[in-house]
């Protein structure tokens, strides 16, 4: 039998008393943190108060983005961001909603489909907002969400490449071979829509030329970002949204509108029935798809849906976008993301 | 053994049974009645087991686990030889060094790695040489083989200390037979039972990691089980996700158990080397280096500088360079990622991690005590409860925390309750196992002459149990405390939007690509166990404590 030695030792004694002394340190630093973060008096809207969750498809900067502006907006309502990949997200609520709880009052994906799961799975409430006096996009509205602005699909390259690639079929180029990154379709919604489209003009073919070349699958459309800008990837397909982020902190990449087209896709957002701040869920979608609401997701770096708010380098004139069909993709959502992961894994 | 206090026997050990089929019974009976009737029923769940990915998933992880065992063991065996039977130089050293993947978490050594060797790492800005490969499977099993090393080595070092060999290696050089015929006919023949332990048993915490895979697999396209589970339950949602990770934790968690079986079996019918121990320090060595002496020295000094000193470099560089390229120059280097992993949501997440694992290996500690006093004074209900205690160590994390998911989420989804139980349940086995081995080494004469000479059943305990016992728990509760901090894979499926621990924030910003943040995250962790281990070294060095820290079951461990 092997067993521990068992001499009894005042300096071992010593060593986990400074170890639980650690803890209640960090217990200590945690309550002052929390206390730390009390917000300055502002103007707004003070009739609604209380807390709401907001679970986004966002970086964590973008999500706090919103929060921020909202409560500057709404000084006497807290919003909890809880940001992550569509899909993950998905799960979370799909988990909570067998636990009998849902824990979001406000859900804000980054493509239809995966809103349309959410809905499917009973979660959202119908109430929507009005769109009154707006000129709606198509696809931007579905039975219990509508859509708040729009990412588009593009190609990051990393600064000094001799020949970058222009379209989406020359990352099928040898001379690329290991050198071209994008997200997991199963993860990030945005990548789900661009994998979707281009499966449905180049076939599932083009993937498998992509997987033979040495394509690496990252999780997010802002780990493709980074691992350009760091130079881990020469290419990489990711927002347009991650390319202004990443060239707003001085990174060595250029975005490059692939000539044809990038692929647009709806951030969509909906309240769930469940929500016990139901004004202030409300308040918030409302807002999102406001004039305010839509000039703050310009300058984090989005396209406005409504009120053709720009965001810094917009996308430029000659560039073209791809006229996505959201409703042939949803309805084979679950085909094309088997047919994704039979290639990637 | 005194008795302690007044409670009828039959109600301790209710208690034990009760909270047995609580953490370990109802949880894993209640996945397999998931797996087989949840969504889709029985034909639902074999439509989900019995799917292309799913087979190469598991063909993957058989096949890394199986080279990284097969590696991990041929260097174990010759750190050891070298440690115990050579006359190298700084062997001692170099026997606690080799030790630092133990203690390192698996995801960060994935992380730094990648840092160190990766495109745009640190050999790729200084020499321009990178490894592509590392992400990928050959990065898998190289690392793996590496995280397992250690623990053959650990095991085969203890083998090597059984005075029987060491008579025999002597008998055999006093026969004429040279050094290397010796260690070919005699030593190795000898230590074969612990080198096959050490092949089962790195093959089995092999095939169960997940830090590793998630940072070099997943993003090659290269699944194993655990990754697949992940994904599953983190990548394209919805019920359908729980139902296929329920099924395939359930077939995890079965081939887990044959192979527990089959290590114990290899432990139990090869049997030990048994006998006395010696010291490892001969006064005699058999390998003696001779002019190798310092070259194998320095070969065994860059194997350090290359497996373990670099990538903690790298991971520092990216921790500190501004603007996503690794920068050497000090002037230019920015604490900014230190500054967010220790505020917000970071700072949050290390104390819930800190309140979880002090928490955990306080209860541990505890409650593995009163199990074992429990457990030797009515060994066969409580017996069988403290060895089913065993299992979710035993098991993969992913199995335990899919067990966990679908047993209590109607009620504790996404409270730290529900990963404070699941800590418990995996990390139980140290502290009753730990304690066992306490009172099992305590003599039963010291108690009765304490109640001879007029002590009441509580003195006595206070007199003579306790004094030896406190020390074991003091090293449960280190154990734990590390391991909880480390713990990932549990915690990456469990925790909900209040409750992340800083393990999962550490995995949220790779996932998020925020590279110099994940590694300021990573040195943070890495950091704090150093700090833990280094004040637990300082009052007496023990490998055991590192062994056991790494989260891998050492088979001779006995209830």
């Amino acid at each position: 039998m092997t067993t521990f030695r068992l001499i009894p030792s005042t300096r071992r004694h010593r060593a986990v008393t400074l170890a639980l002394a650690g803890c209640a340190g960090l217990s200590a630093l945690l309550v002052s943190g929390a206390a730390a973060s009390t917000k300055s008096p502002a103007k707004g809207d003070t009739s609604l108060s209380g807390s709401i969750t907001v679970y986004a498809a966002l970086t964590t900067q973008g999500g706090q983005g919103f929060a921020n502006a909202f409560e500057l907006a709404y000084p006497n309502v807290h919003v909890t961001m809880v940001t992550g990949g569509s899909g993950a997200l998905g799960t979370q609520l799909a988990a909570q909603e067998q636990s009998g709880h849902v824990q979001a009052d406000v859900v804000l994906l980054a493509d239809p489909t995966d809103m349309d799961s959410v809905e499917n799975n009973g979660i959202l409430s119908s109430w929507k907002p009005s769109l009154k006096g707006r000129q709606i996009p198509l696809g931007y509205t579905g039975k219990d969400w509508v859509g708040a602005f729009t990412f588009e699909m593009v190609l990051l390259e990393h600064q000094g490449m001799a020949n970058p690639p222009q379209t989406w079929t020359d990352l099928e180029s040898p001379a690329l071979h290991g050198q071209v990154a994008f997200g997991s379709a199963s993860y990030s919604g945005t990548t789900f829509g661009w994998a979707a489209e281009l499966h449905t003009i180049y076939g599932w073919k083009y993937f498998q030329t992509l997987k033979a070349n040495g394509v690496r699958v990252e999780q997010s459309t802002t780990t493709v970002g980074t691992d350009v800008a760091s130079g881990k990837e020469e290419v990489g397909v990711t927002l347009d949204s991650v390319a202004r982020s990443l060239l707003a902190q001085g990174a060595a990449v250029n975005v490059v509108w692939p000539t044809g087209g990038a692929v647009p896709c709806p951030a969509t957002i909906g309240i769930t029935k469940d929500t016990a701040n139901a004004a202030a869920a409300k308040a918030f979608e409302t807002w999102m798809v406001s004039r305010p609401g839509q000039i703050v997701a310009a300058q984090q770096g989005y396209d406005a849906a409504y009120f053709g708010a720009k965001p810094t380098d917009p996308m430029p004139k000659h560039a073209k976008q791809l006229n996505v069909n959201w409703s042939r993709i949803t309805a084979n959502q679950s085909s094309i993301l088997s047919g994704f992961a039979g290639i990637f894994g | 053994m005194t008795r302690l206090g007044s409670h009828p026997e039959r109600l301790k050990i209710g208690v034990l049974v009760a909270v047995v089929l609580a953490l370990v019974g109802y949880p894993l009976v209640d996945l397999l009645r998931y797996a087989l009737s949840g969504p889709g029923g029985l034909d639902g769940a074999l439509r989900t087991v019995d799917t292309h990915q799913v087979g190469i998933a598991l063909l993957h992880t058989l096949v890394v686990s199986a080279l990284a065992s097969v590696v991990a063991t041929a260097i174990g065996v010759t750190m050891a030889l070298l440690v115990a039977r050579s006359d190298l130089p700084f062997r001692r050293f170099f026997g606690v060094v080799w030790l630092a993947p133990l203690v390192i978490p698996a995801y960060v050594s994935g992380i730094a790695w990648l840092d160190a060797y990766f495109r745009a790492g640190l050999t790729d800005e200084v020499a321009h040489v990178s490894a592509g490969w590392l992400s990928g499977p050959g990065g898998v099993v190289l690392l793996l083989a590496l995280q397992g090393a250690p623990l053959a080595y650990l095991l085969v070092f203890a083998a090597l200390r059984s005075e029987r060999i060491g008579a025999l290696e002597d008998a055999a050089r006093s026969s004429g037979r040279g050094p290397a015929g010796t260690i070919l006919d005699v030593t190795l023949p000898l230590i074969r039972a612990a080198i096959a332990g050490a092949m089962l048993l790195v093959f089995v915490s092999s095939a169960s990691d997940f830090g590793i895979p998630a940072i070099l697999a997943i993003p090659a396209g290269f699944s194993t089980v655990t990754t697949l589970i992940y994904s599953d339950l983190s990548f394209a949602g919805g019920a359908h996700a729980i139902a296929s990770a329920g099924a395939l934790s359930a077939l995890l968690g079965l081939v887990a158990m044959l192979l527990l079986f089959a290590t114990n079996w290899v432990g139990s019918s090869s049997g030990s080397a048994g006998g006395a121990t010696q010291s490892a320090a001969s006064s005699r060595p058999l390998l003696a280096l001779g002019r190798w002496r310092t070259p194998v020295a320095g070969v065994c000094a860059l194997v350090v500088v290359f497996t373990t000193l670099l990538p903690l470099v790298g991971l520092f560089l990216t921790s500190v360079s501004p603007n996503f390229q690794i920068v050497l120059q000090p002037g230019r280097w920015v604490a900014s990622a230190y500054t967010a992993a220790l505020s917000g949501e970071n700072i949050d997440a290390l104390g819930r991690s800190a309140l979880l694992a002090g928490t955990a290996g306080i209860v541990v500690a505890i409650g593995g005590a009163l199990v074992a006093i429990v457990v030797h004074r009515s060994r066969r209900v409580a017996g069988a409860a403290a060895t089913l205690l065993s299992l979710p160590f035993a098991l993969p994390g992913s199995v335990v925390a899919i067990a966990f998911l679908v047993a209590w989420q109607r009620w504790l989804y996404g409270t730290l309750l529900i990963i404070f139980l699941a800590y418990v349940a995996r990390f139980a086995v140290v502290g009753v196992r730990t304690s066992a081995g306490t009172l099992g080494a305590l003599s039963e004469d010291l108690v009765r002459a304490a109640r001879a000479s007029g002590a009441t059943p509580r003195r006595a305990f206070v007199d003579v149990v306790w004094p030896s016992l406190a020390p074991g728990m003091v090293t449960s509760f280190t154990i734990v405390f590390l391991l909880a901090l480390h713990e990932l894979t549990m915690s990456s499926l469990l925790y909900g939007p209040q409750t992340k621990t800083f393990a999962v924030e550490v995995l949220a910003a790779e996932d998020a690509g925020d590279a110099a943040l994940t590694a300021a995250l990573a040195i943070v962790v890495t950091a704090i166990t150093m700090i833990v281990l280094v004040g637990v070294l300082l009052a007496r060095p023990s490998r055991r404590v590192l062994a056991s820290a790494a989260g891998i079951e050492v088979p001779e461990w006995k209830v």
